[in-house]
Parts: structure tokens; sequence; C-alpha cells
């Protein structure tokens, strides 16, 4: 009789642990399918990012912005005597 | 009787069990034994997968100012429609609603449907965004989306001729041209495989045991390209191949003292991302470093480096010019056919004349001219980083003519790469001193280890006293003979070249030519050599016309650039 009562809860166990298995299973999947949305969404901003930061996007809104190349810099020229004091 | 007819049908009945129970043991025996191996395997299909982990392709990166890094070439997922029509109803409403999103007529997407068994039909790759979020909203039966991984360029055709691209060989990805090609290796990485089991829907069965082994990602690769230098480089070239309708150019920059290459641009240029819509294969062939053709005076510095290191010219030397040089049969003149009369070396290569590098020539004699040109890099490899070097053709200085020593005296009749080129006359601006030119900063394997390029000496091709004097002979030819070159705060080294194209029909020239333009700053203490050249310019006659603008730009552009303050 104990050994039935044994075998009865052990099945029961057993039938409680694959169900549980299971369910993990199938939240693994959903996880799985929230990072793969994840990752698409954040692979489109990258995209988006690097689009706008390629030079011909920078060019085309360095002229909308009536942005002016430098065509010669002006360098300070320090005279051989110059120097600074310190307190 | 009725006894003995009981015990024949019990043997009989009792003979049919053992019977039945011999099959039934000979059948499993069959089954279990004998195909043991076959119903295995069999039955492992069913519940278990292998599955073939592809490694990711390492990405391409290019520098900018203050060590940024920007992506050259990176793996991007594509979503791609495909349609299954043997699941279409109505094959007129599913092609109506999809042509204006995937942008094909709706008879092409028809043709698609028309087996009606058909389980797979591909109806468009890569699409956008937007698209693949209206085809999710329709929900339309037998129409679904698969992703795939395919490169991108962000850049598109900025530095195409360096990225290259991955195409097909053999139903494989793989890299093809440029850093693409070159690095297939180390950017591939190598595939795992992944063992388990799966559910009934097929689908891995995360909590079960499982057998892996990871794939090795591709390692990323950092360029020694600026792309701010390559994009006002290509930029300045494409206005000026425009301009004087010109279809093919080159334009290196690069550090002379340690062959690091910080642009590298090949015209005409295409999109590694659509490659497969170049209309010819010669596109992708990098003519800086694939693309062989004859200097012309801009090779005369060379043949000045030979003389001033043998110590048998200085920049005072003198000879008198008439013109023209008799040799053998033939009669080489100077260009426009004019005369310098008594002329000093630094006046030879501020006019550029012809019989001048000849007077050097002979006076060095063939066997020490062919050596210096040799020792210089030409007729081999240089070993750049890139795919398909060209290692260029000396074969007219075997003949031991002196035509031929003649005509290679003024860049003619012997043919060389713009790298090459550039990488000759960075050895002068080096004090002498000849570098391999590179193309690859560092590879950054997958698990984070790194190979930098150190910079590499090749040899030691002329004295740095002989440098030096070239040098301030170079500086004095931009000072004295290139009024195009309109900086006068740097010291400026350079040469021109506009030689001759050799007839592509007949034997000897024809009248195109090419127009080269190679100079180095500042002079004294290099931080960059400009190389410039434009093939068979229409309505220009000289590279001290044509290229020296250009020139002048791009090296204003890399002192503001690099801050290198005015020298006086």
């Amino acid at each position: 009789m104990s050994i039935i009562f044994v075998l009865v809860i052990l099945s029961v166990l057993y039938l409680i642990q694959m169900n549980t298995l299971v369910a993990k299973n199938f939240e693994l999947h959903a996880f799985q399918k929230t990072l793969t949305q994840g990752q698409e969404k954040d692979q489109s901003l990258l995209v988006s990012l690097m689009q706008m930061r390629s030079l011909n996007n920078l060019q085309q809104a360095a002229k909308n912005l009536n942005l002016v190349v430098i065509e010669k810099a002006n360098y300070l020229k320090v005279g051989l005597n110059s120097f600074a004091f310190s307190e | 009787m009725k006894k003995k007819f009981g015990n024949l049908r019990f043997y009989f009945i009792f003979f049919l069990i053992v019977l039945a129970a011999g099959c039934i043991a000979v059948r499993l025996f069959y089954l279990q034994v004998l195909k043991h191996g076959f119903y295995a395997a069999l039955a492992e299909g069913q519940h278990e997968f292998t599955k073939k982990i592809i490694p990711q392709r390492g990405e391409i990166f290019i520098q900018g100012k203050n060590n940024l890094l920007y992506p050259l070439a990176v793996n991007r997922t594509y979503q791609t429609v495909f349609l299954t029509p043997k699941e279409i109803m109505d094959k007129n409403e599913v092609a109506s609603k999809l042509a204006p999103i995937v942008e094909i007529p709706e008879d092409k997407i028809l043709e698609k449907m028309k087996d009606p068994e058909d389980p797979y039909e591909s109806l468009k790759s890569k699409l956008s965004d937007e698209a693949v979020q209206k085809i999710k909203e329709l929900k339309l039966a037998g129409v679904y989306l698969s992703s795939e991984n395919l490169r991108w360029y962000p850049q598109e055709n900025l530095a195409s001729h360096i990225s290259g691209f991955v195409g097909f060989k053999d139903n494989q990805r793989i890299g093809q041209y440029g850093v693409e090609g070159y690095y297939e290796k180390e950017l591939a990485g190598s595939s795992g495989f992944l063992s388990s089991e799966k559910d009934a829907l097929g689908r891995w069965f995360l909590v079960s045991d499982y057998r892996i082994q990871p794939a090795q990602d591709g390692a990323d690769i950092y360029l020694t390209l600026d792309q701010n230098i390559q994009y006002a480089v290509e930029q300045k070239m494409k206005e000026v191949l425009e301009k004087w309708d010109s279809k093919n150019g080159c334009a290196i920059v690069m550090e002379p003292k340690t062959g690091a290459i910080r642009a590298l641009a090949s015209f005409p240029e295409f999109n590694p991302n659509e490659y497969n819509k170049v209309e010819s294969m010669n596109i992708f062939l990098n003519s800086c470093v694939q693309g062989l053709y004859e200097p012309g005076s801009v090779f005369k510095p060379i043949v000045m480096a030979a003389g001033l290191d043998t110590n048998k010219i200085s920049p005072e030397t003198t000879y008198v010019d008439t013109g023209s040089v008799q040799i053998g049969g033939y009669v080489v003149k100077n260009s426009q056919e004019k005369t310098y009369g008594l002329s000093t070396m630094t006046e030879v290569l501020e006019k550029s004349i012809n019989t001048g590098v000849i007077f050097v020539q002979k006076t060095i004699g063939g066997e020490t001219f062919k050596k210096y040109i040799e020792t210089f890099g030409f007729g081999e490899l240089l070993g750049v980083d890139l795919s398909g070097e060209a290692g260029g053709n000396l074969k007219n200085l075997y003949e031991d003519r002196d035509i031929n020593f003649a005509t290679a005296a003024f860049g003619q009749g012997i043919s060389a790469t713009p790298l090459q080129m550039t990488a000759a006359i960075a050895a002068i601006a080096n004090n002498g001193k000849l570098m391999k030119p590179y193309i690859v900063e560092k590879i950054v394997e997958s698990n984070g280890e790194e190979k930098k390029t150190e910079p590499q000496e090749i040899r030691q091709v002329i004295s740095a006293q002989a440098a030096g004097k070239l040098t301030a002979m170079l500086v004095s030819t931009v000072r004295n003979g290139y009024d195009k070159v309109k900086i006068k705060d740097y010291f400026i080294a350079g040469k021109t070249g506009t030689a001759q194209i050799p007839s592509e029909d007949k034997r000897g020239y024809s009248e195109e030519t090419s127009h080269t333009f190679v100079g180095y700053a500042p002079a004294y203490n290099p931080k960059f050599i400009i190389f410039l050249k434009m093939e068979k310019p229409r309505g220009i006659q000289f590279a001290s016309e044509s290229l020296a603008p250009v020139f002048s730009d791009l090296a204003q552009y890399l002192f503001n650039y690099y801050e290198i303050p005015p020298e006086g």
C-alpha cells in the first residue's frame, strides 16, 4: 500500500516538474522573441544614426545651415622675447 | 476420436502462436539489431537537430579626427518578402496590394505566382523598415518575411575601392576586392554548431540538453584612412575629373614617415551596396594599386636622386641644353620643342627638361640607373595590404638599349602603379627611407586580442644628404615652376608629369595624355604626400595647369586639418 502511495506521489511530482519545464520553455521562447524585437529596434536606430553621420548627409546639413569652409587658418605669432609672469 | 481432434486443434493453435511469436521475434531482431543504426538515426532526426552557427563577419572602421572611429562596412539584418503561391487564394488581390509597397509591377508579381504548386518564390530583398511594417499589417496568406544578415556600407561610395564588397562566389558569400577581399580569412571567422532536441513544432527545446561549439566571429579591422581626408580628396577629384571630362583618376594621401595611407581613391568609384549594378568589372579594379601607367616627368626626381646619391651631379651642376639629344637613330626633344641653353640640375626639374635628365642618366650610366629604379621599388610588389597589387613593368630596361634608358629617364617606356610612384617620392621626403605602404592600422580579434601594424622600412634607397638636396630642388620646382600652387607660407616639394599614353591599337603613343602631380609638405618635416592622377583629360595640356590647383586646395585643407602652422 505504501509503495503505491509513494508511486502516486512521485508521479504527481513528475507531472508538476514536467509542467513547469514546459511552461519555462514557453517563457524562454517569449523572452527570445522580445530580445529579437529589441535587437531589431536597436539595429534600426543604429542604421539611422550611421546614415545621419555619413559625410554626404553632413555635407548637405552644412550646406543647409549655410556653414562655410575654412579657407585659411590664421595662427598667433608668439615673439621670441615673449614670456609669461607667474605669481 | 473427439479427443484426438481436440489435441490436434490444440497443437495447431499452439503452432500458430509459436509461429506468430517467432515472426515477431525475427522482425524485432531485424528492426532492433540489424537495422538499429538506421532507426536510431531516424528517431534522433525527429526530435534532435543540428544547426550551423554562422559567425558574425568582422566590421571595418575608418578613422576621424581625434581618434574617432566610423563604420565603413557593417553587418545589417535585412528583411526579404517571399511568396508561397499554393497558399494564396486571391492572387490578384495580393499582387495589387504588394505592388506599391515592393515597387514591383503587378504583372511581374502575378507571374511569380503562376505555378499553383510552387512552395517558394522570392519577391524582394533588402526591404525598408516601412515596407516591412506595411507588409506585416496586410496579414496576407502565403506572403512571408524572412531575415538575412548582409553587408552594409553606410558611407556608400566613400572609399569603395578600399572597402571592396562581399559578393557571391560558388554560392558562398565572400569578400571581393579591397580590404574585404584581402582580409577575407580574418573577417569571415569560423562557423560553429548547436546540437539539441526540438519540440513538436520543430523549435529548439530550450531546456533540454545540448551540445554547442560556438562560432568564432571575424576580426574587426581598423583602417589608417581618415574619412575626412578621404572625403575631401574624393570631392576634389570628382570636380576636376568632371571639369576636364576625364573618366579615370587616382588620388593618394600618405604619411611619408610611416607609409600609413590616409586617403586612397580610384575613379570611377562605385557603391558597394549595389555592386551588382556596376556595368563593367573594370570599375572594381583599384587603379591606384592595380593600374599600370607610364608616369612621365614625375619620374624625373628619381633620376636626380640617383645622380645626387652617386655624387655624379649636384643641384648646381650645369649642362647646355640644345633642345634635343641624338641617341642612335633617335632624336629625343624637350616638351613643346623648347631650348633652354645653360641649365642647372635644379632648373632641369623646374622646367622639366627632358634632355637634362637624359644628361644625368648618361652621367651615372645605364646599370646604375637601372639599379636605382629597382631600389626605389619599381618593378616589384610593395606588399600593400590590398587585393591585386601590380608590380610594374621595367622590361625595356633589361634590353640594355640607350634609347630605352633615355626615355625611362623622363618616365616613358616603363610602367608603374600610382602607389609605387607615391612610395618612391615619399622615400625622398623621408630622408631616403622607402616605407612599406599600409592601409590597416590594427586588427582586433573577437576575443579582444589586438594586432597593430607597425611602420616598416623596406630599405634606405638614397642617403639622407641626397634626399635633402633633392627636397630643396623640388621646393624650388614648386616655387618657380607652378604658379597654380598658391600656398606661399609653407615649403612644398613637388613635381608634375604629363605623359603620353601608349596607343592601344598600334605601336607607339596616342595623342592622349595622363596628368600627374605629386608633392609633399611641409617639405623639411613632411606630414603628408599627395599624389594625383587624371587620365585622358580634354581641353588642357599640362598637369601643372590641371592638377596643381587641386593639389594646392588639398594641401591647404591638410595644413588646416593637421593644424600645421605656417613656416615663414
